[in-house]
């Protein structure tokens, strides 16, 4: 058990000035609270480490029926309306009126955005 | 990780760049709505996700966030970054969502469990000092689900989504003050639930 009378910061006034996780800026008390009371010390570590496991989640992706759900929406509502030079086919995907073509490696650096 | 979409059917929508597809939309392009969609729909989507701990909320929130954005895109103007809109947009709706039915949320700190110690002493007998070992993708997904809404919603906001507490009370109606005390309660209980034995540990998605 740590010895709060003997710190000059107590645990919970430590944990109580984290802030960001893993982005800590510790004041000199605090310094020294943490040289001095192990249990802080594990706290920061268990901070430290959720913070990079949260930085590795990777964002799910909702199912391909949202989309068409939204889109059916907006179809109704008249928010997406026919474009002009757009004939939209089945086979053919629809062109936008000023299209640049770009690869379709672009599509994995964007979907991460 | 990288996951590629699976594309079967049709190309999705190539444009030069956001700006682009937010002007074609502006006209309503449905090509130029799904390029946005496309975007950012993984964003969108964890946050509801992560808020509600339940995919088919998760959709229906999603879906009523880019509704939202869509349906008021001809008055954006560019002041601020759209995906910054969109995403303040998008905790709107979820956080009206949790309002309606009802859920706890960080102003009512007596409504949820109280943890059992606050302090550093729970760490005396228990069998791992420090998380190490037991803190994998899945376990980590399952704790923040298991979180007690308001503690989640705050975690997310601030520690997942990266929001300022001054900012989280502005949008959930509490103190700064309060929303720090939550949030730390959360980082509590989070890191309980980390340490905790999972009964379900060894389902693996
Ligand atoms: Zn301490």
């Amino acid at each position: 058990m740590p010895a709060e009378k003997t710190t000059r910061m107590t645990c919970e006034a430590l944990q109580a000035s984290l802030g960001n996780l893993g982005d800590w800026c510790w004041s000199p008390a605090a310094q020294q609270h943490l040289n001095e009371c192990a249990s802080c010390r594990d706290l920061v570590h268990d901070m430290d480490l959720l913070s990079r496991k949260l930085r590795q989640l990777a964002a799910p992706e909702p199912s391909p029926a949202l989309w068409e759900r939204i889109r059916f929406q907006l179809e109704l509502e008249g928010i997406i309306r026919p474009m002009p030079q757009a004939e939209e086919t089945a086979a053919a995907p629809p062109m936008p009126p000023s299209p640049k073509a770009r690869t379709s490696s672009a599509r994995s650096s964007r979907s991460r955005a | 990780m990288r996951q590629q979409t699976a594309i079967s059917k049709r190309v999705a929508p190539e444009f030069e760049d956001e700006a682009q597809a937010i002007a074609l939309a502006q006209q309503g392009s449905a090509d130029a709505f799904e390029y946005l969609y496309q975007l950012h729909k993984r964003r969108v989507y964890s946050l509801c996700l992560r808020m509600t701990g339940n995919t088919a909320e998760a959709e229906d929130l999603a879906q009523e966030a880019f509704l939202q954005l869509f349906r008021k895109i001809a008055t954006f103007r560019g002041e601020s970054a759209f995906s910054t809109w969109l995403h303040r947009l998008s905790v709107n709706v979820v956080l009206m969502h949790l309002r309606r039915k009802g859920l706890p949320e960080v102003s009512l700190e007596e409504t949820l469990q109280p943890l059992q110690e606050d302090g550093p002493k729970r760490d005396i007998g228990e069998k791992d000092k420090t998380l190490v070992g037991s803190l994998d993708r899945v376990n980590l997904e399952r704790a923040i689900e298991s979180l007690p809404p308001g503690y989640r919603t705050i975690f997310v906001l601030h520690d997942m989504e990266g929001y300022e507490h001054n900012e989280i009370a502005g949008m959930m109606g509490c103190s700064i003050g309060n929303s720090k005390s939550q949030l730390h309660k959360a980082r509590m209980k989070l890191r309980d639930l980390l340490r905790a034995p999972h009964p379900h540990r060894g389902t693996r998605e």
